[in-house]
């Protein structure tokens, strides 16, 4: 293959990916707080605030070394005493702190900043 | 050799998602989340090559990296990561892109523009890494790189809460071509342990049939 025809396809592929930045959406987060009427029953009755343990399902977690980003992003929330991680289901075990409160949408932003994808939030109690 | 880059360009382009993390030579379509630090130190041929990445957001990071030899500094660069594309389908698969954009240095040589993009895919125990870069820092023979890698968790089988680690086989085919059109190919393969916040790394890089030579690295989440 001539370098020219190379040089065409690596400019193709970079328009491409260039066109992708301005038109994908590539952060697939689930609204926590929809508009009442819309979504599932778990998520319209989920609190914007979190007294209890919780578990998230997490998408792209991709390996240890990986999913370890959200151990940083998780220190930052105030109220959160701990959290497992299981690759495998992608269900985080996240542990509130006796008396605190855990905002949802630091929960989400957490995961966000980490680079995965929330799909859900389910209070321990109704598990 | 020839045909080697032409296949790894159609893998860039073409191939569907599949499963990766970083090998040792070439890239991969990850890095650290937001406020994250990645550092790599890779030995191999007599050169040291240190790395570091810093999260700028979950989808931007800034990366930077020193070669050393018994001379003295060999080269340098530094480039800024975008990614443009990332699709997460399961709790482990997920199929991410960026594009990257930077400076390269060679000793003897005038620093360079460089532009990439690269493309990590995993699905179950298996990761695919494509990676397309022109860098004008890097002398001809290695204007135009065309890399691809195949990772495979060889253990454990399944993730659990409790899982520490996990064990992984590299094979990594790197592939250069100059302005002239003339094209060389590498072929590497290795082993990864990946914990939670650190990693290392053994591979052997075939840099012809009859010549192989050992490279090693570590790399630490912090």
């Amino acid at each position: 293959m001539k370098i020219s025809k190379i040089w065409t396809a690596l400019c193709g592929l970079s328009l491409l990916a260039a066109v992708s930045c301005v038109t994908t959406d590539a952060e697939r987060v689930p609204q926590i707080n929809p508009v009442p009427g819309e979504g599932s029953p778990e998520v319209m009755d989920l609190p914007v605030m979190l007294e209890q343990d919780a578990e998230l399902v997490v998408f792209g977690l991709s390996c240890p070394l990986c999913a370890s980003n959200l151990e940083t992003q998780f220190r930052r929330i105030p109220g959160v005493a701990g959290h497992q991680t299981d690759l495998d289901s992608g269900i985080i075990h996240v542990q509130v702190r006796q008396g605190a409160f855990v905002q949802t949408e630091a929960l989400r932003r957490a995961v966000a900043d980490a680079g995965f994808t929330l799909r859900e939030i389910r209070l321990k109690e109704s598990l | 050799m020839r045909r080697a880059g032409v296949l790894t360009l159609l893998c860039v382009i073409a191939l569907p998602p599949l499963r990766g993390q970083e090998p040792t030579f070439m890239e991969a379509g990850t890095h650290p989340g937001a406020g994250q630090n990645y550092s790599r130190a890779v030995w191999f041929d007599g050169e040291s090559v240190l790395k570091h990445a810093y999260g700028l957001t979950s989808r931007q990071a800034l990366l930077g990296e020193v070669s050393l030899t018994e001379r003295g500094v060999s080269g340098a660069g530094a480039r800024f990561k975008q990614r443009v594309w990332q699709r997460d389908t399961g709790p482990i698969d997920t199929w991410r892109a960026s594009v990257q954009a930077g400076a390269d240095w060679r000793d003897g040589r005038d620093p360079g523009p460089r532009l990439g993009v690269v493309s990590t895919t995993i699905r179950g125990r298996h990761g695919f890494n494509a990676q397309a870069d022109v860098n004008a820092g890097a002398p001809d023979r290695e204007r135009f790189a065309l890399n691809a890698s195949h990772l495979y968790r060889l253990a454990p089988a399944r993730y659990t809460v409790t899982t520490a680690g996990a064990w992984y086989t590299m094979l990594e085919s790197l592939n250069w071509i100059s302005p002239d059109g003339d094209a060389r190919g590498e072929v590497a393969a290795g082993l990864l342990y990946e914990a939670r916040r650190w990693a290392a790394e053994v591979s052997l890089r075939w840099l012809d049939a009859d010549t192989v030579r050992v490279g090693a690295g570590v790399r630490m989440l912090w």
